[in-house]
C-alpha cells in the first residue's frame, strides 16, 4: 500500500503563485478520510520537508511554473539528480528535497510535479482568468493520478 | 564611459539576482555589480487599508522570514498606539523571533554555504554543492534539519499555526504560553545549542585553509550598525541603535530607534532598483555600513549569555578592533544560534513568562509608528503612518539587504577584482563571487518562489560595455 | 391568529414526507427537519429577503428556481433541495462574489470567522472562472468603536434589516443598483457622523464577513455573535402584544 504526500506550495498573496496552496487546501478535502494520503501546503519548499518525506513511498508536488503558456498543466517525473541546486536562493526545488531525503534516510521515494503556468504575480489573492480556469481539471488530473496508485 | 545595463522584464517584476563584472582596458576588474530588485508592490497595496492588517501583509512578503516581519511590523503597530506591551509579550515576541533566527542561520550556514566551508572553493563544482557535503559529513544534513526544525517547532508552539501565525498582533500577542507548550520548547533547546556548539568547534578547525577568502571577502572598513540592549549586550526584539567605527569607537550610542531617519538616508543609483542606505553624517558613499550577525558582534559589549559569551571573547581575538572581513559572517552567525538557544532559555525560565496578561488594548494615538528589530540577516525597519481613522497613508520599509547593498556590492568587487582575470568567467572565481554573497545572506525577494527561482546570471562585460561572458547559474 | 386557522401541509423535501404550518417558507420547513439548505443573506431573527439566492431550490413542476427562504409551501409541494444544477448555480453565486470585490483572507479580521469563506468551502468552490472587478474601496474608519470595509462586503443587507426591524434606528441602507451598489450610512455621511447611529453594533455582528468588525481586533480575530439575535426578536415582538 503506498504512502503518498501530497505539498502544494506557493505565495498565496501573489495571485498565481498561490495555486499550489489553493490546490493543497482542496485535495486536503478530497483526501480527508483516506487512510495513508497527506497533504501539506507551504510557502516554500524548505529542507526539513525531508524529515517528512522519509515516511511516503510517493510524493506530489504542486507547484506554479513560470514557463510556457499560461494555464498549461505538465506532469514531470522527478529526476534522479537534483536540476537546480540553490546557491544564493532560500528556497529549493523538488528534485533537490527528493534527493536530500534519499540521501539523508536511505529511502526512494516516488516523486512527480504537478504544474500549472502562471501568468499574474502582483499583490493579490485571487487567481488570472487562465489558471483560475484550470485549476479544477488540474485538482482533477491529480485525483485521477493518485486514486490511480491505489489501483 | 557610460553604458545602459538591460534589466529584463521578469527581472523587474522579482528579485532574482544578476552581477555584473566589468573590466578595464588591461583586462582587469574595474567594478561589479550586484543586482537586486526589491519588490515594492505592497507600499501602493497598503494604501487606504487598516494600519492593523499590516503584520500579516508584510509576513506575506517573503516565504522564509515571515516572522521577522511579522514583528517588525506588530512593533510599529505598537508605536502607532503609543503604549507600553505588556513584558510578557514583548519577552514572547523576543522568543518567536530568535527561533526564526535560529531556523534562518541554519539554512545559510548548513544548506547554502557548508559546500563552500567544508568541501572548499575549488572543489569539483559538480560535487560541492550539499549532496557532496553529505557524502563527507553525513551527520551535517541532518543537524542543520534539526535545527530548522527546533525553530520551526517553537514558532509553530507560540504561535498555534505553521504559516504565518497571526499570534504576533498590535499591543503584544493573543494568546498568552502555556505551561505544556513552554515546557516543550524548553526542550528542545538543549540539543540546538549543543549541536551549534559542536559545529562551530567544526567550522573553527577548518578556517585556516581560508587565508585568501578572509583577506579578501569584504574585507576592508566600514561602519557596523545594530541594536544593543540598555547594558549594551546582543539584542534583536528591542533595543537602541549603536553604531561602531572600524576602529571600534562607537560614533552613535543608545539612539532611539524612533528616530532612525535622522541617522541614515538612502542614496538612489540607475542600474538597479534597491536603494543605498548610509549614514548621514558620513555622507554617500563614505557612511557606508554593514548590518547581520557580524555587526552585531561587532557593536555589543557582550552577549549576554554564557556559552556565546566566552565564544564572542575568542571571536575577538580575530583583531584589535572589529572584525573587518565579511568572511566571518559566517562564524559569527554559529555564535548567534548559540546565543539564541541560550536566550531562549533565559527567557522561557522567567517567572513571568505564563503571564496572562500579554496584550495592550488600544486605538492609535500617533500618526506615525516605527518599528525596529534584528531580523537574521540585520536591522529591519517598518515605518507607517495613518491617518486619523488609522488608515495607512505611506510605508517605507528599510530591510537588512538594504543596509547591507553598499557594503555587499563593495566586497563582490574586491573578490572580483582579486579573483576574476580573464575575458571568460571561470568555476572557481565565480564561486567566489558567489560564495561572498551567500557570507551576507542577503534576502532576494523570493516572495514568489516561482519566479525566484530562476536562475541567477552573471555577466562579464568589456570596457566598451560588449557582453564577453554570460554563466546562468542555478 | 387562532389555532383553529392553521392549515396543516403535506409536503416532500428530497422524497422525505413531512408537513408543515400552511404559511411557512420551504427553508423554515427543511431547518426544522434537519434539512441543510445553504444562505447567506437569511438569518434566524431577521425576516427573509431572496438577496443572496443561495438557498435556490427546485420545485416538481416548475422549470424554475425558487428561494427557499421567500417561498411558501403548498399542499402537496416536492421539493428538492440538492442538485447538480442547484450546485453549479450556487457555487456560481459565491464565485460571482469573490469576484465583485477584494476579498484578501489572509490579512481579513474575519479569515476563518466568515460565512462567506465556509460556503465556499461546503459548495466546494476551487477557483473563480470571472474575471475580478476589484475596485479598490474607499474603508470607512470614522466610527469611534466599528470600521466598515466595502471590499469585503456581499450586500446580504443583513445590516440594514437587524437597524431597521431590531435596533429600530435604520442607519443603514442601500445605494446605487447592480454592482454599483454599496451600504451606507444615513445619507451617505461617513458612519461617525452618522446621527441615527445607536453604536449597538448589532449590524457588525450579523455582517457575514469583514465588511463591518469591531475596531481594535487584529487578522483572524473577528469572531461574531448573533445567538442574540432570536431572543431579541422574541422579546421585542413580546413588548408589541
Amino acid at each position: 500500500m503506498p504512502k503518498t504526500l501530497i505539498i502544494g506550495y506557493g505565495n498565496s498573496l501573489r495571485r498565481d503563485d498561490g495555486l499550489g496552496i489553493a490546490a493543497a487546501e482542496r485535495l486536503m478535502e478530497i483526501f480527508a478520510e483516506q487512510d495513508g494520503i497527506e497533504v501539506v501546503a507551504a510557502t516554500q519548499l524548505t529542507p526539513e520537508l525531508a524529515d517528512k518525506i522519509k515516511n511516503f513511498t510517493e510524493v506530489v508536488f504542486i507547484d506554479c511554473s513560470v514557463e510556457g503558456e499560461p494555464g498549461e498543466i505538465a506532469m514531470n517525473e522527478i529526476s534522479a539528480r537534483p536540476d537546480i541546486i540553490p546557491r544564493l536562493e532560500h528556497s529549493i526545488s523538488p528534485a533537490y528535497i527528493i534527493n536530500l531525503t534519499k540521501k539523508l534516510y536511505n529511502t526512494n521515494p516516488h516523486a512527480i510535479v504537478f504544474s500549472l503556468t502562471g501568468k499574474e504575480f502582483g499583490l493579490g489573492e485571487s487567481l488570472s482568468e487562465k489558471v483560475s480556469n484550470q485549476l479544477g481539471n488540474l485538482i482533477e488530473g491529480i485525483r485521477k493520478y493518485i486514486e490511480g496508485l491505489y489501483q | 564611459m557610460t553604458r545602459q545595463i538591460k534589466i529584463d522584464p521578469i527581472t523587474r517584476i522579482e528579485g532574482h539576482a544578476k552581477i555584473s563584472i566589468h573590466l578595464d582596458e588591461q583586462g582587469f576588474v574595474d567594478n561589479a555589480y550586484f543586482h537586486v530588485t526589491q519588490f515594492r508592490g505592497f507600499e501602493k497595496f497598503a494604501e487606504g487599508r487598516p494600519f492593523y492588517e499590516m503584520p500579516s501583509l508584510m509576513a506575506r512578503t517573503c516565504g522564509i522570514c515571515p516572522v521577522a516581519h511579522l514583528i517588525a511590523g506588530a512593533k510599529a503597530c505598537d508605536d502607532l498606539f503609543a503604549v507600553q506591551i505588556p513584558r510578557t509579550a514583548r519577552n514572547l515576541r523576543r522568543v518567536m523571533n530568535l527561533a526564526q533566527i535560529m531556523q534562518s542561520h541554519a539554512l545559510s550556514f548548513f544548506y547554502l554555504s557548508s559546500p563552500d566551508l567544508l568541501l572548499g572553493m575549488d572543489a569539483d563544482p559538480e560535487t560541492r554543492n550539499i549532496f557532496g557535503v553529505l557524502k563527507e559529513f553525513p551527520q551535517l544534513g541532518k543537524e542543520g534539519i534539526r535545527l530548522r526544525q527546533i525553530g520551526q517547532q517553537i514558532i509553530e508552539s507560540l504561535g498555534s499555526k505553521r504559516i504565518h501565525p497571526s499570534w504576533v498582533v498590535p499591543g503584544g500577542v493573543n494568546a498568552p504560553l502555556t505551561e505544556e507548550h513552554r515546557d516543550e520548547i524548553l526542550s528542545h533547546l538543549p540539543e540546538a545549542k549543543q549541536i551549534a556548539v559542536k559545529t562551530l568547534e567544526f567550522f573553527k578547525s577548518r578556517i585556516d585553509q581560508f587565508q585568501p577568502e578572509i583577506k579578501t571577502f569584504g574585507n576592508f572598513p566600514s561602519l557596523f550598525m545594530g541594536l544593543i540592549d540598555s547594558e549594551g549586550n546582543l539584542e534583536h526584539y528591542n533595543g537602541l541603535l549603536r553604531i561602531v567605527d572600524s576602529a571600534g569607537n562607537i560614533i552613535v550610542d543608545n539612539y532611539d530607534t524612533l528616530k532612525y531617519f535622522d541617522l541614515i538616508d538612502e542614496a538612489a543609483e540607475p542600474w538597479t532598483y534597491m536603494k543605498f542606505p548610509y549614514y548621514k553624517d558620513m555622507g554617500y558613499p563614505q557612511g557606508m555600513y554593514r548590518v547581520g550577525p557580524l555587526a552585531r558582534l561587532n557593536i555589543i559589549d557582550d552577549c549576554g549569555t554564557e556559552v556565546a559569551d566566552k565564544e564572542l571573547k575568542e571571536f575577538r581575538e580575530i583583531s584589535k578592533g572589529p572584525v573587518l572581513s565579511s568572511f566571518y559572517y559566517h562564524w559569527a552567525r554559529l555564535i548567534e544560534i548559540i546565543f539564541s538557544a541560550e536566550r531562549m532559555e533565559q527567557l522561557l525560565l522567567d517567572s513571568d513568562i505564563l503571564s496572562k496578561h500579554v496584550r495592550a488594548h488600544a486605538e492609535p494615538n500617533s500618526f506615525d509608528g516605527i518599528g525596529v528589530t534584528e531580523a537574521p540577516r540585520g536591522t529591519l525597519i517598518h515605518h507607517y503612518r495613518i491617518d486619523e481613522n488609522g488608515l495607512i497613508k505611506w510605508v517605507n520599509l528599510i530591510i537588512a539587504t538594504g543596509h547591507n547593498n553598499l557594503t555587499m556590492n563593495r566586497a563582490i568587487t574586491q573578490v572580483a577584482k582579486n579573483f576574476v582575470h580573464s575575458d571568460n568567467l571561470q568555476e572557481g572565481m565565480l564561486n567566489r563571487v558567489e560564495a561572498i554573497i551567500r557570507a551576507f545572506d542577503p534576502c532576494l525577494s523570493c516572495s514568489t518562489h516561482a519566479v525566484g527561482q530562476m536562475a541567477m546570471r552573471v555577466q562579464l562585460f568589456s570596457p566598451d560595455g560588449e557582453l564577453l561572458d554570460e554563466l546562468k547559474r542555478g | 391568529m387562532s389555532p383553529q386557522t392553521v392549515k396543516i401541509k403535506t409536503l416532500k423535501i428530497d422524497g422525505i414526507d413531512l408537513s408543515a404550518r400552511g404559511g411557512e417558507t420551504i427553508l423554515k420547513v427543511a431547518q426544522e427537519n434537519g434539512i441543510w439548505i445553504p444562505t447567506l443573506c437569511n438569518l434566524d431573527g431577521l425576516s427573509p429577503v431572496g438577496a443572496c439566492r443561495l438557498c435556490i431550490v427546485e420545485i416538481a413542476g416548475s422549470p424554475k428556481v425558487h428561494p427557499a427562504c421567500v417561498t411558501e409551501i403548498y399542499e402537496g409541494m416536492e421539493v428538492i433541495t440538492q442538485s447538480e444544477r442547484l450546485n453549479r448555480y450556487r457555487r456560481m453565486i459565491i464565485e460571482l462574489l469573490y469576484s465583485e470585490r477584494a476579498h484578501i483572507c489572509a490579512v481579513c479580521v474575519s479569515n476563518g470567522h466568515c460565512e462567506l469563506q465556509s460556503l465556499a468551502k461546503v459548495l466546494g468552490v476551487t477557483s473563480i472562472r470571472f474575471p475580478h472587478l476589484i475596485e479598490n474601496h474607499r474603508v470607512d474608519a470614522s466610527h469611534d468603536r466599528f470600521l466598515k470595509d466595502d471590499n469585503r462586503c456581499v450586500l446580504c443587507g443583513r445590516c440594514v434589516r437587524v437597524c431597521h426591524e431590531i435596533e429600530g434606528a435604520h442607519t443603514w441602507d442601500f445605494m446605487g443598483r447592480g454592482i454599483t451598489s454599496m451600504m451606507i450610512t444615513d445619507l451617505n455621511q461617513p458612519w461617525g457622523e452618522s446621527e441615527s447611529c445607536t453604536r449597538c453594533g448589532k449590524c457588525v455582528h450579523v455582517c457575514p464577513t469583514g465588511a463591518l468588525i469591531e475596531k481594535g481586533v487584529s487578522v483572524a480575530e473577528m469572531a461574531k455573535r448573533r445567538q442574540f439575535l432570536p431572543y431579541l426578536k422574541m422579546m421585542r415582538e413580546g413588548e408589541n402584544k
